[in-house]
């Protein structure tokens, strides 16, 4: 059964782009966010498995929002995504509640789904 | 008021008002049926309140800023707009020629500017561009008129007229046939109808929606792919940038995906002509694909096999070193053991056995050497090079640098030296040769010269036919050069990459 996603990206183009490319691999996105406590309402709402999340979102900041969603009953899977390397956020991910980091230049369907594997 | 001039308002008026009701009937989408309608209400009620006399300013405008869609989000066009209305509405601005020259001039800029952005209502906006354009020359030159003092308001009301009616007409025929989307598209499917080539779907789509760096992935067996079949990953947005990725399906199959200004393809009819345009071309893109995946699947079988062979000459090599060679050297010294304890002729009879059998060990060396050089395994390229330019039969000079590069490339570099150098000592009739390795950008490259009588030939013998093998299946190319009388040059370039086929 496919992957249900909800995508949380400030950045309506990157929303846009990144439902096409997980539509096309197979994943179901039933949902966006462009912030994070639209976010938290989103999941509580439609129950994804996969949060796609950036890090650099306007006030609650994609650490805060995946801290809040792990503490979440039937908490979803989080995978962080950031258009920065993995080493901007080295010791913050350490400690993240996430399932991995993928930068927006690497990003794919397929991308994902190693990370989720 | 004549009663042509009579005749002339009450036209401009009626054009206005049934163009706009034309189009609101059947452009329903789209704004500027109702602007225009208000635009010619306001005109006739201008003859008959005076304080209407420029209301019609505002709607005009508005309709010719915002065409086809009647709608915008630009900033600058909605304040140049509500000043439009503004003016229009107070009888006492509008009157003042500075004022209208100014408002007309930053109408044609704003419209200008439309007409020069991306997108597939770029011919739409164009048309409003010349009609902003035509409406605000005679009140700009009628303005120009009354500030120096010259009386001009009759020739420009005609002019104004004449170009209300012109752009009612314009805008209303440009709107009703839909024809700049609609002839984009369907010379589009029609083009690529004829020609099913997917560079050109890539060119005519960009051309369709005036976009020229859009790009285009084709979807092959769960991959994209681009027009040749090659593997692409696409580009998700990052920060600041704008460029997005939509996905085109076909009955809900993804078939294809355009990299793309935001702004372009925001038309449903656009996006099923590119659908049936990519239908058209995908199957020709999956022949390639699969060509392309072919091609490198006997590329890397052709390097499998050369690097197979080397490891096969190495072994043989050790074996011959550990079994044969050792026997025979062990032999041989058994034998002088013997030799010393042998009388007489015995023993000259034994020592010229165990000369002939050092000269067969030796001959045994030399072609373990052959087969793979330890030197070449063991201390590089440079040290084996340089063993085999002491053992050639003439004078050869090497260039050669000390650094280690990887097996398989070493083992060819060599090998081509060594069958060179071969072919010169057999044929060349050369007083000299020389080896010169260089690495050149991405590749090694190797030049092995002599200054023969020249006349090798790629077609004759199979040890140069083997050495092209070699350096292809590498991913190299290998050139000779060997006129008559000047010397035979050779040269081939090995790319240096890991991922090199």
């Amino acid at each position: 059964m496919a992957w249900t996603v909800l995508i949380v990206d400030d950045h309506a183009g990157f929303r846009a782009s990144a439902r096409g490319l997980l539509e096309a691999d197979g994943f179901e996105v039933i949902g966006e966010a462009a912030d994070g406590p639209t976010a938290l309402d989103e999941v509580r709402r439609l129950r994804p498995q996969v949060v796609l999340l950036d890090i650099q979102l306007p006030g609650m900041d994609g650490f805060a929002v995946a801290e809040r969603l792990a503490a979440e009953p039937a908490a979803p899977a989080v995978v962080l995504i950031s258009s920065r390397g993995r080493g901007t956020f080295r010791t913050r991910l350490a400690g993240a509640s996430a399932r991995g980091f993928i930068t927006k230049s690497e990003f794919s369907g397929e991308c994902l789904s190693l990370v989720l594997r | 008021m004549t009663l042509a001039q009579a005749a002339g308002d009450l036209g401009a008026g009626l054009a206005m008002l049934s163009a706009g009701v034309a189009a609101w009937n059947r452009a329903r989408d789209s704004r500027t049926g109702p602007l225009l309608v208000l635009a010619g209400l306001t005109w006739l009620a201008g003859d008959l309140v005076g304080a209407l006399v420029y209301a019609h300013r505002g709607p005009l405008v508005h309709a010719l800023l915002t065409f086809p869609t009647g709608r915008t989000r630009s900033k600058p066009t909605i304040v140049v707009i509500v000043a439009t209305y503004v003016d229009g509405l107070v009888p006492a601005v509008a009157r003042d020629s500075w004022t209208t020259v100014a408002l007309m001039m930053a109408v044609v800029g704003v419209a200008s500017s439309r007409a020069a952005s991306k997108g597939v209502e770029r011919q739409a906006r164009r048309v409003a561009a010349a009609c902003a354009a035509g409406v605000a020359v005679p009140l700009v030159l009628a303005s120009l008129g009354r500030l120096r003092g010259s009386e001009i308001d009759v020739l420009a009301t005609w002019a104004f007229e004449a170009a209300i009616i012109l752009t009612a007409v314009a805008l209303a025929v440009e709107l009703l046939s839909g024809r700049s989307v609609r002839a984009a598209t369907t010379g589009l499917v029609v083009h690529l109808a004829q020609r099913q080539e997917p560079r050109a779907l890539r060119d005519a789509l960009a051309r369709t929606v005036g976009d020229p760096g859009l790009e285009i992935a084709y979807r092959v067996d769960q991959e994209w792919v681009d027009e040749a079949g090659q593997p692409v990953r696409l580009p998700v947005p990052e920060q600041g940038e704008k460029r997005i990725v939509t996905v085109v399906k076909d009955r809900g199959v993804p078939v294809a995906a355009l990299v793309h200004d935001p702004t372009t393809l925001s038309d449903g009819t656009l996006t099923q002509s590119v659908s049936a345009a990519v239908r058209l071309v995908l199957s020709n893109v999956r022949l390639q694909a699969e060509e392309v995946a072919r091609t490198r699947e006997v590329a890397a079988s052709r390097r499998r096999l050369v690097e197979a062979g080397d490891e096969q000459r190495r072994h043989l090599r050790d074996q011959l070193r550990d079994g044969a060679e050792r026997m025979l050297a062990q032999v041989s010294a058994d034998l002088a053991a013997a030799a010393e304890v042998c009388d007489g002729s015995t023993a000259a009879d034994v020592r010229e056995l165990v000369d002939e059998l050092d000269a067969a060990a030796a001959d045994l060396t030399r072609f373990a050497q052959g087969v793979h050089p330890r030197a070449l395994t063991e201390r590089g390229l440079a040290d084996a090079l340089r063993g085999l330019a002491q053992h050639a039969a003439l004078p050869v000079t090497v260039r050669v640098p000390s650094r280690r590069f990887r097996a398989p490339q070493e083992a060819a570099v060599f090998f081509v030296c060594s069958e060179a150098l071969a072919n010169v000592a057999k044929h060349a009739g050369a007083t000299s040769a020389s080896i010169e390795v260089v690495q050149v950008g991405p590749s090694l490259v190797v030049r092995v010269a002599d200054d023969g009588r020249g006349g090798a030939d790629l077609a004759r013998g199979t040890g140069l036919r083997g050495l092209v093998d070699r350096v292809e299946a590498l991913g190299g190319r290998f050139s000779l050069s060997s006129p008559l009388g000047t010397g035979t040059w050779i040269e081939a370039q090995l790319p240096t990459a890991v991922d090199a086929p």
